[in-house]
């Protein structure tokens, strides 16, 4: 971090490169669009960037990441909500694009890729069906596995509080997916 | 501990999220008590069913569109800095130059050199025109727009509508209008006023507007109206009664439409009547300088990509799937940056 504030656009590429994985992974877990978890990445990074004399090296980078990347995810909610003529990015063309289970195992048969796929869209339209409290901290906990300290850190909510919306949240998922728990086994 | 709790820190457990004292302390409640870890079981099912949930790897491009946003160059003088003794001259041809702009010109150039700090006096303009004061802040004029500058880091509209585009290091440029004054925090922002009120509307990053009633930040995207020196409730859509540097767009055709891009990096493109419903059209661009256009099987585009250079002018032509009365207006928007402008016949 040192680095990038002496302006060392080399070390913020070493740092996309550690954490633009996860990153684009909790922005397309909280909107299934690839258009827009890209976006948003890139967002993000030009904002730690633009930010970058403000970092105080205090507490975990990622945490610092998470909290540009949460304050400008709830942001962009925020505004959407507020634009008349907003527009839905991706759609199905987004998702095509998904990394397919099946696809990341191509030696199963087509079946278990049929399958693995029904799973994948029930997973989505059980997370898409979170509210969206519930559905940051799971997504933080079970995706991008932070530890709950770091996302009562991240959203500045107490850690009691993330356990019990991400245990709700485990309950509702769990309900939902209900048909599809020993597939897996 | 009640169950609740419990299944909490069992989930929490599952996870991996708890503290190394409360995952031995769980670990020891799950070792002598086979109802909990039977439960466990259940909730680490669940976790490993999410292994099946989409992910996405980042496309190498994306670092190299970051990065490109990064380098932009700085906007500089297209000319060397005059001499003092040739500002009233220089100021006199540019008024003269904005009077004969035509008014359909999409982005007037920049010129420098119009106004003094601490100027008495005012400086007016006929025509849309963007100058760079001292400092280098550019600013867009709109038609009537008449202003000040106090300080060199204080700017006084009087009348019209003004857009900045403020280099970085300068936060802290101000816009004092109708008692308020406008503090950018980050790069771009538009300031307007008439007999209604001043209207804020945050282009890049976010300004501070402060009043003696209180304050309120607008977000970039986001636009505030202030009457009688309180935040009205109405909200203002932003970039709606900009002129849109660096946009415009014309309609053709009851169904063809032309937009006009100056050096802006949208992804994506929406058109839609100006009383709301669904859009019309969209389109995604793909980021960096290569701009591949994926529009709806029932459109034609003209331009099926272009390759876009800082400070480079595209134009291409869309299709639309229906046909636009002749009443109406339709509206673009740009959605990187939600610039909206009317394209009219």
């Amino acid at each position: 971090m040192a680095r990038i504030q002496a302006g060392d656009v080399g070390a913020l590429e070493a740092l996309y490169a550690r954490y633009a994985q996860p990153l684009i992974n909790f922005f397309f877990q909280m909107c299934y669009d690839r258009t827009a978890a890209e976006d948003y990445l890139q967002e993000t990074f030009l904002r730690v960037w633009r930010a970058r004399d403000t970092y105080r090296p205090i507490g975990k980078v990622s945490t610092w990441l998470f909290q540009i990347a949460k304050n400008y995810w709830f942001n962009e909610r925020e505004k959407m909500k507020r634009r008349p003529f907003h527009a839905v990015a991706g759609g199905d063309e987004g998702r095509s694009q998904w990394t397919h289970v099946a696809d990341r195992n191509p030696g199963a048969s087509p079946e278990a890729g049929l399958r693995a796929r029904e799973t994948e869209a029930a997973i989505r339209e059980a997370l898409e069906g979170l509210s969206e409290k519930l559905r940051v901290v799971f997504v933080m906990a079970r995706y991008q596995k932070l530890p709950y300290a770091e996302i009562a850190e991240i959203l500045g909510i107490p850690v009691g509080t993330v356990k019990s919306r991400v245990s709700l949240a485990e309950k509702t998922l769990r309900a939902r997916l209900e048909d599809h728990l020993g597939e897996q086994a | 501990m009640t169950r609740g709790d419990m299944h909490e820190d069992l989930v929490g457990f599952a996870l991996g999220a708890l503290d190394e004292e409360e995952t031995a302390r769980i670990a020891a409640v799950v070792d002598g008590d086979p109802a909990r870890a039977a439960e466990l079981e259940r909730v680490r099912e669940h976790r490993d069913l999410h292994d099946a949930a989409p992910a996405l790897a980042p496309a190498p491009a994306l670092w190299r569109g970051i990065r490109e946003r990064i380098e932009e160059p700085v906007p500089t003088t297209a000319r060397p800095v005059l001499r003092r003794f040739w500002m009233p001259a220089a100021a006199a041809a540019l008024v003269a130059a904005a009077f004969l702009w035509p008014r359909q010109e999409p982005r007037p150039q920049v010129t420098h050199g119009q106004i003094a700090v601490n100027s008495a006096g005012t400086y007016s303009c006929a025509t849309v025109s963007r100058m760079r004061l001292p400092g280098g802040v550019v600013v867009t004029l709109d038609t009537d727009t008449v202003l000040a500058l106090p300080a060199p880091e204080r700017l006084a509209l009087r009348a019209g509508r003004v857009f900045l585009e403020v280099p970085p290091g300068r936060a802290g440029f101000a816009v004092e209008c109708g008692g308020l004054t406008v503090t950018t925090l980050g790069t771009a922002f538009g300031v307007g006023v008439d007999a209604r009120g001043v209207t804020v509307g945050g282009e890049r990053r976010a300004v501070r507007c402060v009043q003696r009633a209180g304050e309120a930040e607008v977000e970039a995207g986001g636009a505030l109206a202030f009457r009688d020196g309180a935040l009205a409730d109405a909200e203002v859509q932003a970039g709606a009664w900009f002129r849109t540097p660096g946009m415009s767009a014309s309609v053709l055709a009851p169904d063809r439409v032309r937009i006009v891009l100056n050096n802006e990096m949208p992804d994506a493109i929406t058109l839609a009547p100006p009383t709301g419903g669904e859009p019309l059209f969209f389109a995604t661009i793909g980021s960096g300088h290569t701009y591949p256009l994926t529009p709806p099987a029932d459109s034609v585009l003209r331009t099926g990509s272009v390759v876009l250079d800082p400070g480079a002018e595209i134009t291409f032509e869309l299709r639309l799937p229906q046909a636009v009365p002749d009443t109406e207006p339709l509206f673009v928007t740009c959605r990187a940056n939600g610039k909206r402008v009317e394209a009219r016949r």
